[in-house]
C-alpha cells in the first residue's frame, strides 16, 4: 500500500464518485471506500512521514504516530460502522458529505503542521453542515447556518492563530504548543481547538445542530467533530493545567441539563458532552497513564455513543417521534434495538465488563495519582450522572416507562447490523481491553480488572438504580415534559436579537428626534425670513427719508472712528 | 414533532399478546433483585481488598451511599433548573 496518499484520502475521493453512482449504489459505494480507507490505515507505520513544499513551507501532509494512529483506527471503524447503518439512503448529498467529513476528520488527525491541519479543519465543518441540511426542514436550515458559522469560525482563529505561530516561531509544524496567555497564537489556536471540543460557554453548537441532523446524519457527527477536538487538544495541549477545571465542569453542567431534556438525541448531546469532559481532564492531567486513559476512553465512547445515537435514530425513523414523552414501551416492537441500546447505556455508564468500565476508570486512576481530590470526587458525581441520563434515562424512556401504544417495525436489517455490531465491540473492549492498550500512546501499565473496581463501581451505579426506582416509585422523579429549555444559545437566539433590536429602536428614535429638531430649526429661520421680507417686515417696508439720513450718518460716524483708530 | 411520513409504520394491533414487563409482578421481582444485589454488594466489599485513593473513598460502603445520594441530588437539581429554563416547546418558532 502507497504511503503517498494520504489516510481518508480514499474517502473524498469515493465522495466525488457517489453522485455518477446510481441512488440504490451510494451507501455501498460509502462502505466500499471505508473498508479499503480502513485497511490502507492499517497498512500505514508508526513513524510514516510525508512532506511537500508548498509556496516556500514545509508541509506534513502525513505524520502518523502512536496518537494519530489511534484515532484513525477509531475514525475508521466509525466511519464503517456508520455506513453500513445508512446504507438505505439514497440522497447524494448525505453520502457524499458523510464520506468527505469522515475522510477530511482523518485526514485531519495524520496533518503534521498547522495549515494542512486548517484546511482538513474547515472541510469537516463545511461538509457536515449538509448532514444537518439534509433534514431539510426550516428548524434544521437555522440550526445548521448556526453551527456553520461557529464551527467556521473555528477555522478562523486557528488559521489567525496558525498565522502568528508561524511568526513566532518560523515554523508550522503541529507539535506541542502549550496554552501561554501572553501569545496571541497559543490563545487562538487553544480556542479554536476549545470552540470544537464544546468548552462550557462555547458548547451549544453540539445540543442546538446534531438534534437537528438525520437519522444517519448524528450518528457520523457523534464521532468526529468533537473528538478531532479531542485528538488536537493531546497533541497540542497535554499537561495543560486549566485544563483540568475546564474538562470537570464540562463533566459536571450538561448533567443537569439531561435529566430535563425531552428530546432523546438532545439527552445523548448533553451526555457526549459530559464525555467529552472526562477526556479534557485527562489532557489536562497531561501524564502518560492520563493520556493513554483519554485515548482508550475516546476510543470506546465513539462506539457506544454511535450506538446510542443508532438506536435513538433507528426509534425517530420508525416512529418519527424522539421526544422521550412520546416514546415508551417500543421494547415490544424493537427488542434487538432496546437490546442494543442497553448495552450502550451499560458501556457508557460504565458497568463492569462493558467498555466504559477499562476506559474511563484510566482517567480516574491518574487523577488520583496526582492527588486531585476535589477533581476525583467531581468525575464520580459525573459517573453517577452520566447512570442517570445515558445509564437509565434513555433506555427506560424509549423501551420501558410508560407504554406510548405505539406499535411498529423492528429496525431495517442494516441499522440492526451496524447496531448489533457496535454493541459487539463494546462488549468486547469491555472483556478484552488489551488490544486496546496496546494500540494506546504509551505502555499501559493498568489493570481493570480487580475486585475491588468491580465491586466499587457496581455499588456506585446500582445503588444510583435503586435511587431511580426510589424516586420512580414515590413519583418525585420529575416528568418528561415537552419544552424548550434555555442554554447558552439564548444569547444569540434572544438576547443578541433582541439587544440588536432595542439598539436599533433606540438609534431611530433618537434619529427622528434629531431630524425633528433640524426641521424645526430650519423651519423657524424660513419663517424668520419670511417674517424680515414681508410687505410689512424690516427689510420689506418703506423706511422714511428721515431715517436713511440718521443711518447714513451713524454709518459715516462709524467709519470716521476707525479711520482715525 | 408531529405525525410524519414515518407514521405509516406506526401500528396499533387490535388484539396482543400479553409482555412479560406489563406484568406488575415481574417489575416487583425486579426490584427486589435490584435490591438484595445492592445488599450483598455492601455485604461483601469487607473482603475485598480496597485501596482507597483518598480518606473519604475508604469509609465503609463510600460508593454505594455516594452513588444513591448524588442521584437524588441531581434529579432535584435538575428538577430546579427546569423552574429556571423550562420555555414552551415553540419558544423559539416566534
Amino acid at each position: 500500500m502507497t504511503t503517498s496518499l494520504p489516510p481518508g484520502a480514499i474517502l473524498l475521493i469515493a465522495a466525488l464518485v457517489v453522485p455518477f453512482v446510481p441512488g440504490g449504489g451510494r451507501g455501498a459505494v460509502a462502505l466500499l471506500a471505508a473498508a479499503i480507507s480502513l485497511v490502507h490505515v492499517i497498512a500505514l507505520e508508526p513513524g510514516t512521514q510525508l512532506s511537500l513544499e508548498f509556496v516556500g513551507y514545509q508541509l506534513e501532509v502525513i505524520r502518523a504516530d502512536r496518537l494519530s494512529l489511534a484515532f484513525g483506527y477509531i475514525f475508521h471503524i466509525a466511519a464503517l460502522l456508520s455506513a453500513i447503518y445508512a446504507l438505505h439512503v439514497r440522497d447524494g448529498v448525505q453520502v457524499s458529505a458523510g464520506l468527505i467529513y469522515a475522510g477530511s476528520a482523518i485526514g485531519a488527525v495524520f496533518a503534521g503542521d498547522l495549515l494542512t491541519l486548517f484546511v482538513y479543519w474547515e472541510l469537516t465543518a463545511i461538509s457536515s453542515v449538509f448532514l444537518i441540511w439534509a433534514s431539510r426542514s426550516e428548524p434544521a436550515y437555522r440550526a445548521g447556518m448556526r453551527y456553520l458559522i461557529i464551527q467556521v469560525g473555528s477555522g478562523v482563529l486557528l488559521l489567525a492563530g496558525s498565522l502568528l505561530h508561524l511568526r513566532d516561531t518560523g515554523s508550522l509544524a503541529f507539535g506541542q504548543i502549550g496554552l501561554d496567555t501572553a501569545s496571541p497564537a497559543s490563545v487562538c489556536i487553544f480556542l479554536a481547538f476549545g470552540i470544537k471540543c464544546a468548552f462550557p460557554l462555547l458548547h451549544n453548537w453540539l445540543q442546538d445542530a446534531y438534534p437537528r441532523a438525520t437519522v444517519t446524519g448524528t450518528v457520523f457527527l457523534s464521532a468526529f467533530t468533537t473528538k478531532l477536538a479531542v485528538y488536537a487538544l493531546a497533541r497540542g495541549f497535554p499537561g495543560t493545567e486549566i485544563l483540568i477545571p475546564i474538562g470537570l465542569v464540562m463533566t459536571l453542567f450538561p448533567i443537569l441539563f439531561a435529566v430535563i431534556e425531552n428530546d432523546l438525541r438532545k439527552v445523548l448531546a448533553y451526555s457526549l458532552n459530559n464525555q467529552l469532559g472526562f477526556m479534557v481532564v485527562g489532557i489536562g492531567v497531561g501524564t502518560e497513564m492520563a493520556l493513554n486513559g483519554t485515548v482508550a476512553h475516546a476510543f470506546c465512547h465513539i462506539l457506544y455513543k454511535a450506538l446510542l445515537f443508532m438506536t435513538m435514530g433507528a426509534v425517530l425513523f420508525r416512529t418519527g417521534k424522539i421526544g422521550a414523552s412520546q416514546l415508551g414501551g417500543l421494547y415490544k416492537s424493537m427488542p434487538i434495538t432496546a437490546v442494543c441500546c442497553i448495552v450502550g447505556a451499560a458501556s457508557i455508564a460504565g458497568f463492569p465488563l462493558f467498555s466504559g468500565f477499562i476506559s474511563k476508570s484510566m482517567i480516574l486512576t491518574a487523577v488520583a495519582d496526582e492527588h486531585l481530590a476535589i477533581i476525583w470526587f467531581g468525575l464520580l458525581v459525573a459517573s453517577a450522572g452520566v447512570m442517570e441520563h445515558s445509564g437509565i434515562k434513555i433506555p427506560y424512556f424509549a423501551f420501558f416507562g410508560h407504554d406510548s401504544g405505539i406499535r411498529c417495525d423492528e429496525a431495517p436489517r442494516h441499522m440492526l447490523i451496524a447496531m448489533v455490531a457496535t454493541a459487539g465491540l463494546c462488549v468486547m473492549l469491555g472483556l478484552f481491553p488489551w488490544p486496546l492498550y496496546s494500540i494506546l500512546p504509551y505502555a499501559v501499565d493498568y489493570q481493570p480488572f480487580t475486585a475491588d473496581h468491580f465491586v466499587t463501581q457496581l455499588q456506585l451505579l446500582l445503588f444510583a438504580a435503586l435511587a431511580f426506582v426510589f424516586l420512580v416509585r414515590v413519583r418525585l422523579y420529575p416528568p418528561e415534559i415537552p419544552s424548550v429549555n434555555l442554554d447558552t444559545d439564548w444569547l444569540y437566539r434572544r438576547a443578541a436579537p433582541a439587544a440588536v433590536a432595542v439598539v436599533y429602536s433606540v438609534g431611530s428614535a433618537l434619529r427622528d428626534a434629531m431630524l425633528g429638531l433640524a426641521l424645526l430649526m430650519v423651519g423657524g429661520v424660513i419663517s424668520l425670513i419670511r417674517e424680515v421680507t414681508a410687505p410689512r417686515g424690516l427689510f420689506g417696508r418703506t423706511w422714511s427719508t428721515g431715517a436713511m439720513v440718521l443711518w447714513a450718518a451713524v454709518l459715516l460716524g462709524v467709519y470716521l472712528v476707525l479711520y482715525y483708530l | 414533532m408531529t405525525q410524519s411520513d414515518h407514521s405509516q409504520h406506526v401500528k396499533r394491533p387490535a388484539a396482543e399478546e400479553s409482555h412479560w414487563l406489563d406484568d406488575p409482578k415481574i417489575v416487583n421481582r425486579i426490584v427486589y433483585g435490584l435490591c438484595a444485589v445492592c445488599a450483598l454488594l455492601v455485604l461483601v466489599e469487607p473482603l475485598v481488598h480496597r485501596h482507597a485513593h483518598f480518606e473519604a473513598d475508604g469509609i465503609f460502603g463510600f460508593n454505594a451511599w455516594f452513588g444513591f445520594i448524588v442521584f437524588v441530588v441531581i434529579v432535584f437539581s435538575g428538577r430546579a433548573l427546569r423552574l429556571l429554563v423550562k420555555r414552551p416547546e415553540d419558544y423559539y418558532d416566534h
